[in-house]
């Protein structure tokens, strides 16, 4: 009565491949990662704390 | 870009009024959606707080709800932030004040519409997609404003690395475009009505690939985003790992799309389709975690401040609320896990441990740390806000924990047997209802208590306010001249640009078509992988290079992005489309509705009937042994919108018709207490006043014989008129039968007559012709 009714066989192998479709991106995209320069990195990271925005305030330590 | 640059000075001033402006609006939209979701919260446990008026009831309430807390509160608060992170991080003004104001001003005129037409009852019946077709058109327009605006200011950016944060909000805006455009595809049958294009489950799939995903790529990325600028402002500290940044965002765009089938565990969802969601939402572990760890190192050196500044505090938690957000979401797309899980309040606790926790605290860290930078002043009360963070996170525990329990009870109730497994232990649904009571009831303390704190933090970033100035950031730059031709050209004209735009076209081509440009649309997505890596090949050029190609330039790496997005959904929604034209409905296919029938499910969906009753009987042993023998893929096939549902506040419907008299739900509509005592159920006295909308239905029957519905071509507005009159006079006098009177003109007899047809099918093997059940 529970039995599912498969009726594309083809479709089971989806999963798998999608897995290692996932896997080969994540693996990419580590080594990318990894290779990246130091100083690119170091220029990315602070991008955030460079906008030397003149109107803020450290205002909320009140 | 070009080496033969001068380099001049320049002054930048930033558009922060359109900060403010979203802030503002993002602040008071909390408000109304906490409050909604305070009293909707109340309303599962005084029935009386329904007031008895059709535009309060939790049925038309909870998508004002839901809606008002993602696209009001979250959504302003996401362009507040995606606005003034932006432009500091691209070093540029926006590229056009006019549609920044457009997209301000557009986005509160949708929400007004939304506030006034989902009590009204005008739905499209899917959750997080309720809007009718009109306001989905404003909804897509005014977010192409924003692309525009965005993507020009990208264009013309000082800058010429894009941070990752950036990176999350491109991934945010071609995302939700691909995903609400598809969601919404219908057919109009008036202003204020249409059905969507897909049924059954084809409807179901789409629906929570962009149900999933609306919040992955709207409650997600743009919030990663966000955190990613503003966690290390307030730490004044760069974030922790960059190069675990780009993992994060590359795994997280590909993987998250994969995973709305986790919805629908257990139903008749295709079985391969589930151990993708599964699988999928399984691996999301990774990257989210990955997110949340980078957020919370990066305050590391900062801890001595979680004592005494606020936004610390609120950036803390939401980052621990995140993980422990996506941690808990992987495990309930565990089949087993989510055999208990789903339909009850677990579900909705993880939702709000999220939305909360996550979302919500990060919206107001990141408020508090503006305010005074805004308006050029300090803070009103650090200590109003540090008691506004306690409060949310007494409030958000209460939430969570109540909803924990009462989801774990109820669905351990629902599935105890005895007698050896052959005996349902509570056959009566009620039982599991009134056991969770009294947690629900701490649910809406706990709702309260977290809607306390968003008022006193609307009270002091007012008071702030008051006490400053409105000032617009101001910044020198040093920049390079560039030849503006050659700039022009370079963005375009790139091999791994043109390659990645050729490869998405042919995607799109594959994926919106069938037959012959199907084929043809393979064919392509096929050439153009083997000429690009031919290419890629030949001129020896090295994977770096055009990688970063793509990501200097707005364009290549928006492209990049959306391959990265579409190819889950492509793989999910392209089978089961082909599968179910190829007459893969297992056995059973479902009856037409009658004209009075496909009217009385019309105001199912109204009333929002969807939001506490399913209309699926999954795979398992229990529900067999409750509702009836399992749904089959075919018994929805003429389903638009598909109604599973998500939630069981009250029992499934999927073989409710013929199981109860018509004047037992007759009676139930009036007073669901006087047939059901105990039920949290509204009262409906307003469908025995309301004539049925007849005039409406032979533009819905023409819709859904577009459809593929099998309704005669001859059937003229008086054949309609005739089966409606046939139909609601049977049940009419059946009624009368039992003392209970109603013209055969009001909305009560439609409904009726709905109910009674759900679960009716015919069996599609020669030896059995005839509906049974």
């Amino acid at each position: 009565m529970f039995k599912r009714i498969i009726y594309d066989d083809w479709t089971t192998i989806v999963p798998i491949i999608s897995f290692w479709l996932t896997f080969g991106v994540f693996l990419a995209i580590v080594v990318r990662a990894m290779l990246l320069k130091k100083n690119a990195v170091n220029h990315m990271e602070n991008l955030p704390l460079e906008d030397g925005d003149s109107s803020t305030t450290n205002a909320h330590n009140k | 870009m070009n080496t033969n640059n001068t380099t001049t000075t320049i002054t930048i001033t930033y558009d922060d009024d359109i900060v403010r402006k979203f802030m503002i609006a993002s602040i008071f939209w909390a408000l109304v959606g906490l409050g909604a979701g305070v009293l909707i919260a109340s309303q599962l446990n005084f029935w009386q707080a329904n007031f008895n008026m059709e535009w309060l009831t939790f049925g038309r309430l909870r998508p004002l709800h839901t809606n008002a807390a993602i696209f009001a509160f979250v959504g302003n608060m996401m362009f507040a932030g995606v606005y003034y992170s932006s432009q500091r991080l691209l070093r540029v003004r926006m590229a056009s004040d006019l549609l920044s104001k457009i997209n301000f001003w557009g986005w509160q005129f949708i929400i007004v519409c939304a506030a006034i037409t989902l009590p009204l009852g005008y739905s499209r019946g899917k959750e997080y997609a309720e809007l009718i077709w009109p306001i989905n058109i404003l909804v897509a327009v005014i977010w192409l404003v924003f692309a525009a605006n965005f993507f020009w200011t990208l264009a013309k950016r000082n800058e010429k690395s894009i941070y990752v944060g950036i990176w999350f909000y491109i991934a945010t805006i071609v995302t939700i475009t691909m995903l609400y455009v598809v969601n919404h595809l219908s057919i109009p049958t008036s202003f204020t009505h249409s059905y969507p294009i897909f049924g059954g489950v084809q409807d179901a799939l789409v629906q929570w690939w962009y149900g999933h995903n609306a919040v992955a790529f709207f409650l997600t990325t743009p919030m990663l985003g966000i955190m990613y600028y503003f966690v290390p402002k307030a730490a004044n500290r760069p974030v922790y790992s960059y190069r675990l940044s780009i993992i994060h965002f590359w795994s997280l765009v590909f993987i998250y799309i994969w995973a709305g089938p986790h919805h629908l565990l257990n139903t008749s969802l295709p079985e391969w389709l589930q151990t993708l969601g599964m699988l999928f939402s399984l691996m999301l572990w990774a990257p989210s975690w990955a997110g949340m760890l980078n957020g919370l190192l990066t305050l590391r050196g900062a801890w001595d401040k979680l004592l005494t500044d606020p936004v610390i505090k609120f950036f803390a938690a939401a980052v621990t609320f995140y993980g422990m957000a996506t941690f808990e979401g992987p495990l309930l797309s565990i089949k087993s896990v989510n055999a208990l899980s789903h339909y009850t309040d677990w579900t909705v606790g993880h939702v709000h441990s999220g939305t909360l926790g996550w979302n919500g605290f990060l919206a107001a860290g990141m408020f508090y740390w503006l305010a005074p930078r805004l308006w050029k002043t300090k803070l009103h009360s650090v200590a109003m806000a540090n008691a506004h963070f306690w409060l949310g996170m007494v409030g958000i525990l209460l939430y969570v924990a109540s909803m924990w329990v009462s989801g774990i009870t109820q669905g351990l109730m629902l599935n105890a047997t005895t007698e050896g497994g052959t005996v349902l232990q509570y056959p009566n649904f009620l039982d599991t209802l009134q056991a969770i009571r009294p947690v629900m009831l701490f649910r809406a303390i706990g709702g309260g208590l977290y809607l306390a704190g968003y008022f006193m933090l609307a009270y002091n970033i007012w008071k702030t306010a008051r006490s400053g100035t409105p000032v617009n950031g101001t910044v020198e730059i040093t920049v390079e001249e560039e030849n503006a031709s050659e700039k022009r050209f370079s963005t375009f004209l790139n091999a791994p640009v043109i390659y990645s735009a050729l490869i998405v076209f042919a995607l799109c081509l594959t994926i919106f078509s069938n037959g012959a440009l199907f084929i043809f649309g393979m064919f392509l997505t096929i050439t153009f992988i083997i000429v690009a890596i031919a290419h890629f090949e030949f001129c020896k050029a090295s994977w770096n290079d055009w990688y970063e190609k793509l990501l200097k330039h707005g364009f290549g790496f928006s492209v990049l992005t959306i391959i990265a997005a579409a190819i889950g959904g492509a793989v999910q929604i392209i089978p089961t489309v082909t599968m179910q034209r190829a007459d893969n409905i297992e056995g059973r296919i479902q009856v037409p509705y009658t004209p009075l029938e496909l009217a009385g499910r019309d105001i199912y969906v109204s009333e929002g009937c969807y939001n506490c009753h399913s209309q699926m009987i999954r795979t398992l042993v229990p529900e067999v042994m409750r509702y009836g023998d399992y749904s089959h893929l075919g018994e929805y096939v003429y389903d638009f919108p598909y109604q599973w549902g998500s939630k069981r506040t009250g029992p499934d419907l999927a073989r409710e018709g013929g199981l109860r008299s018509d004047d037992w739900h007759y009676f139930h509509m009036l007073d669901p207490r006087s047939v059901s005592p105990g039920s949290n159920m509204p009262n409906y006295p307003w469908l025995f006043k309301k004539p049925i909308k007849v005039k409406q239905l032979p533009n819905k029957i023409h819709a859904m014989r577009m459809l593929g519905v099998p309704y005669p071509i001859d059937l003229s507005e008086e054949d309609i008129q005739a089966q409606i009159d046939e139909q609601a006079a049977g049940i009419v006098a059946r009624l009368a039968e039992k003392g209970a009177f109603t013209d055969p003109d009001k909305e009560i007899v439609a409904l009726i007559a709905y109910l009674q047809k759900l679960g009716t099918y015919e069996l599609t093997s020669e030896k059995d012709e005839v509906a049974t059940k």
